[in-house]
């Protein structure tokens, strides 16, 4: 850690990849690993403590028992690895790290993997907590295996990537722009302004944009499947539009990012507020229409459409929080959260018109006041 | 003409610039100061892409602050080191600057000829390199009916041949149509082929016309 080039590429990459994923991660933790850690499960009195301990710990327990728990565990590692080792690959043909180039390949070729290796350790922190956990409890309930094999799995894993990124660094490889054909089909298709963040996605953001629809969508169709019996009721379809709202969380960071970056130019063109929030409801509105599609399809008309509504509202307003909080993670993930939780309250009292009316006012407040905010 | 009224601007509640009042008559300037002394700061503002707090209005008649539209119509900004979509084709963008600025048609298509950039505006940015990034970037500046055009170091990364074509359309813009000039360097602008060029100095959070 006292090295430069490893903190340096700690506060560059390791920070940015947590940095630009925390949405997901944050959906990751609730979602999937805090059932991995504990899973809480009601009226359990006639169990003994033993016995409730076993069940609380039962992912865990299959995780380094079960071959399919192994399976899968060993699956989301490599996925996991997979993706940061796509992100940092990609961020390494950026230009802001092309003094990469010419510095960091002065080092030995032992110093750089050993460097690489540590990054690619703290981008796989939230793996070794994991890893270890699992290790725990296979010890403490004498399945083996698991604890050998994933000290040794992690490892390989790691040094595969570092020896990927000083590669890359030492033969001055460059990755070839990714499907190149079918970006040029999309050529002449006509690209108005609203519309670019769009292309962007397609273009450069293609995983994060199909997981954000795949988190979407399957909560959507889980917690229909769940509350089976209230398909008519608002409140239900409302608290599936703010599921979805939440889900759209990394695409909204992306989209101010891509914004302030690369569509800096437009803030001198001639468009009124008024013009630029109705690109904005166009773009969103774009982004949004599977989600907006089920809705309608599974409810009745009149209550779909108010569903669309609280979607579209509250998704604004997530993205238009970004204006004046600018791209600091925490607090807007602390805020979304937070908002998310009292729009939950506000659903269980039937109030959809205030949901709507509320987001809708508050977007507008925001983008007109701190649109042009650096 | 720009006039500034009790012009600020705060970055994170410290005062980068303070103008009280001053007034910027049709002309070409040289926009001057050391780095980090304010002057992408002030183009930005003076684009309209920047909050500000005061006054900026454009020939008496269009304040920023009420007039957003109209002003940027006709303020054009190029920035020193553009960033653009990486998928655009220059041709895209410039229809994008042409739809925006209401240019006329083919309006642009001088601009390409004579900057050279005929070869390459149909391909994606992308494969740019700088100079022709900042090629394109000129070129956009100067599309629509503009009072008053703002570069922000226009000849870096520009080839030396390129340099007496953006004077050229400096000076034919400023005689024809009168447009103001407000351009930032740390290179001084050649003698002979510019209009007369004023100075304007950026220091110590203000602004002053240079002895």
């Amino acid at each position: 850690m006292r090295k430069p080039l490893t903190r340096a590429l700690i506060k560059i990459l390791a920070t940015g990849f947590y940095r630009q994923h925390t949405g997901f991660l944050l959906a990751l933790l609730v979602l999937v690993f805090s059932s991995f850690f504990y899973t809480n499960v009601l009226n359990q009195t006639h169990l003994t403590p033993d016995q409730q301990r076993q069940t609380a710990l039962k992912l865990a327990l299959s995780s380094v028992s079960e071959p399919w728990g192994i399976l899968l565990l060993f699956s989301l590692f490599w996925l996991y690895t997979v993706k940061s080792r796509h992100y940092l690959a990609a961020r390494l043909q950026a230009a802001d790290l092309q003094f990469l180039r010419y510095s960091s390949n002065a080092l030995s070729r032992g110093q750089q993997l050993q460097s690489w290796s540590l990054v690619q350790l703290v981008i796989s922190a939230p793996l070794l907590i994991v890893g270890l956990y699992a290790m725990a409890v296979g010890v403490a309930y004498g399945y083996w295996l698991v604890p050998i094999l994933l000290p040794v799995y992690l490892l390989t894993l790691t040094y595969w990537c570092a020896a990927y990124y000083t590669r890359l660094l030492n033969e001055q490889l460059l990755i070839p722009p990714v499907q190149t054909d079918w970006l040029a089909r999309l050529r002449s298709w006509p690209k108005p302004l609203f519309s670019l963040f769009f292309y962007e996605l397609l273009a450069h953001q293609r995983v994060p944009f199909a997981l954000t629809k795949v988190v979407s969508l399957l909560s959507l169709g889980l917690l229909f499947y769940v509350f089976a019996d209230s398909h008519t009721d608002q409140r239900l379809l409302n608290l599936l539009s703010l599921t979805s709202a939440l889900a759209q969380v990394v695409v909204l960071y992306q989209a101010h990012a891509f914004e302030q970056s690369y569509v800096r130019f437009a803030r001198n063109f001639p468009y009124s507020a008024w013009h630029q929030f109705g690109q904005q409801v166009v773009l969103y509105s774009i982004l949004l229409l599977p989600e907006l599609v089920v809705l309608l399809a599974i409810s009745p008309f009149p209550q779909g459409l108010r569903a669309m509504g609280v979607l579209l509202s509250v998704t604004l307003f997530f993205r238009t929080l970004f204006y004046p909080l600018n791209q600091r993670m925490t607090p807007y993930l602390r805020l979304v959260f937070g908002l998310f939780m009292s729009f939950l309250l506000l659903n269980l009292f039937g109030s959809t018109n205030l949901l709507i009316g509320g987001s809708g006012v508050a977007t507008g407040v925001l983008f007109y006041r701190y649109r042009e905010q650096e | 003409m720009l006039h500034l009224q009790q012009f600020q601007k705060f970055y994170q509640r410290q005062l980068v610039l303070h103008v009280e009042e001053f007034t910027l008559p049709a002309g070409v300037y040289w926009l001057r100061g050391s780095n980090g002394s304010g002057k992408s700061t002030l183009l930005k503002a003076l684009a309209g892409m920047i909050s500000y707090e005061g006054n900026i209005v454009l020939e008496g008649r269009w304040n920023l602050r009420q007039h957003g539209v109209a002003y940027r119509s006709a303020v054009n900004f190029a920035e020193a080191e553009p960033l653009f979509p990486a998928f655009l084709t220059g041709r895209e963008l410039i229809g994008l600057f042409t739809a925006a600025k209401k240019a006329p048609p083919q309006q642009e298509a001088f601009y390409v000829e004579s900057m050279q950039l005929s070869a390459y505006v149909h391909e994606p940015i992308h494969t740019y390199s700088s100079g022709m990034l900042k090629k394109l970037a000129l070129v956009l500046a100067f599309l629509g009916q503009p009072r008053c055009i703002l570069l922000d170091e226009p000849l870096t990364t520009l080839e030396a041949e390129s340099l007496p074509i953006l004077y050229a359309w400096i000076t034919q813009h400023h005689q024809q149509h009168g447009t103001l000039f407000l351009l930032s360097s740390h290179q001084a602008f050649e003698g002979g082929l510019l209009p007369p060029v004023q100075e304007i100095l950026v220091a110590q959070q203000t602004l002053r016309y240079s002895a």
